[in-house]
């Protein structure tokens, strides 16, 4: 039974969505593919290397034999093997970068698989709406109807002696500015993760980077909350309903939680955290599994650096997670 | 016409001085309250000693020597407080102590086994683990308070005013010495 925020909209769908995916990476992974893959790639290869063998010659010929008159130069040969060469080129990163969208999901898939959690690739815009009403303080962005969230993992990670359920994906809004022929339209990518708390947490409350427009309406509101570290109230803003949450701002907040977040705010960009009933949620800008190491063209399985690399990440939030319940005790 | 610029440029003057007097404050202010943050955990540490004294005894009698120390250094920690440098420097020794503590302990199977003796292991590697990071969050408050004194036009304001450099929390090898003298006093 996988946990995911306000549940998993449709568990048999996701299965359906894996198992066609693997199909999709047997069919491409089957000997007769790899073969015309591998002789695509040869004859890219091949031209690019008579491309240059021919431009060299030429090179060559033409300093030895100089023309007496400059106007006798002969710049076909000199075009052609261009011509040879950026085929070559061009079709070698074509056919690469066509292969690697295919399999990036297929990529992701295999993660999952390895650490058995679920995933699932395609957008969702119905999951993203039930969040958007739940967590209006993280998911109400936008103002187009263009949004949804994709590329979500649920699973389960070993903390301690317990295990801790997590769901992360990302977010995908738009942002609309003028009007008529200025009209441009901003495309946003999130990324979420949200663990499941061991304990009800009875809170809630918003860690956000510090904006002046946060900071003048907390001042006016008498909202805001300073802390030990001055670098910390520069950096970050809460956002919170009632007093109850004010107060157990700083119990939290202990001086080693306002340094990890400082800590992950200098990697993630526009880092935030969400405190809510039974979850913790972190959203940053970009992607989780960007700069993956495997190259699934050579490698039938995932490197072992990316797997550590995502769970590097998943352990330092999960660090600030045990800190956060850990007051709660 | 000349009076009104005259006028505005003081008013300028004058809204400078109360932005960065403000400014002034507001770093003390962080220091002080920072400060505050590790005198609580030292005292939670404090409180924790005795406690951990009592149990250890029970269980490693010839360690006497090292509890007698624990013991020491907590009592030149609490006579130390209003100084920082000496405050650090208690905290250092006993901070190592407390370490060698635990490194012994695992020589004892039936202290290890002891159910009090592990919460309180615990919860001082917890206490150890925020008053390392509230003296990092002190250190970088001082420094930021501390930069805006020396920076022109504060220091001309902190001079005015009477704002003092503080001290980071921190102890040289001679304050060290002073603290063993003075706990050494003690036995």
């Amino acid at each position: 039974m996988y946990w995911a925020l306000y549940g998993i909209q449709d568990e048999k769908q996701i299965f359906e969505e894996m198992t066609k995916l693997e199909e999709d990476w047997k069919k491409i992974t089957s000997k007769k593919n790899v073969r015309h893959r591998q002789k695509m790639m040869l004859i890219f290869n091949l031209c690019f290397f008579f491309g240059l063998i021919f431009g060299i010659i030429f090179t060559i010929s033409y300093s030895i034999v100089l023309p007496i008159n400059q106007n006798d130069i002969n710049l076909a040969p000199a075009i052609t093997s261009f011509i040879i060469m950026a085929i070559g080129l061009v079709g070698r990163a074509f056919t690469r970068s066509y292969y690697h969208s295919k399999f990036r999901d297929v990529l992701k898939l295999l993660l999952a698989k390895e650490n058995n959690w679920l995933y699932l690739p395609k957008p969702n815009v119905p999951q993203q709406q039930v969040l958007q009403k739940e967590l209006p303080e993280l998911f109400k962005r936008g103002n187009t109807n263009n949004k949804y969230v994709d590329d979500q993992f649920f699973g389960e990670v070993q903390t301690g002696k317990d295990k801790t359920s997590f769901h992360f994906g990302n977010f995908y809004y738009e942002i609309e500015s003028g009007s008529g022929d200025n009209k441009h339209t901003r495309s946003y990518y999130k990324n979420f993760l949200a663990f499941k708390s061991s304990r009800k947490l009875n809170a809630r409350f918003l860690v956000s980077p510090e904006r002046i427009g946060n900071k003048i309406r907390n001042i006016l509101t008498k909202k805001d909350v300073d802390l030990e570290s001055i670098e910390f109230n520069k950096e970050f803003t809460f956002s919170y309903k009632d007093k109850q949450n004010k107060l157990l701002i700083p119990r939290i907040f202990t001086p080693t939680l306002q340094l990890s977040f400082l800590e992950i705010e200098k990697k993630q960009k526009d880092f935030q955290s969400l405190i809510t009933d039974d979850a913790i949620i972190f959203m940053f800008d970009g992607f989780l599994l960007s700069h993956l190491k495997t190259d699934i063209l050579k490698e039938n399985k995932i490197n072992e650096e990316d797997n550590v690399q995502l769970k590097n990440k998943i352990d330092e939030l999960i660090v600030i997670i045990k800190e956060i319940t850990k007051r709660f005790d | 016409m000349f009076f009104e610029t005259l006028l505005i440029i003081i008013l300028i003057i004058i809204i400078s001085i109360v932005i960065m007097y403000n400014g002034l404050v507001r770093s003390r202010n962080a220091v002080k309250n920072s400060w505050s943050g590790i005198d609580v955990w030292l005292k939670r540490r404090e409180d924790l000693i005795p406690n951990l004294v009592r149990t250890v005894k029970g269980y490693a009698k010839h360690e006497k020597k090292l509890l007698e120390e624990i013991t020491r250094l907590r009592i030149a920690m609490l006579n130390s407080q209003k100084d920082i440098k000496r405050t650090a420097a208690a905290d250092d020794m006993l901070n190592k102590t407390l370490k060698s503590l635990f490194a012994i302990a695992e020589n004892y199977p039936k202290l290890r086994a002891n159910e009090n003796f592990l919460e309180l292991q615990k919860e001082l590697s917890n206490t150890e683990n925020e008053i390392a990071a509230t003296r990092r969050i002190y250190n970088n408050n001082v420094r930021d308070y501390n930069t805006s004194i020396d920076s022109f036009p504060q220091n001309i304001i902190s001079r005015l005013f009477g704002f003092e450099k503080v001290d980071f929390f921190n102890a040289t090898a001679n304050e060290r010495k002073q603290v063993k003298i003075s706990i050494d006093d003690l036995s």
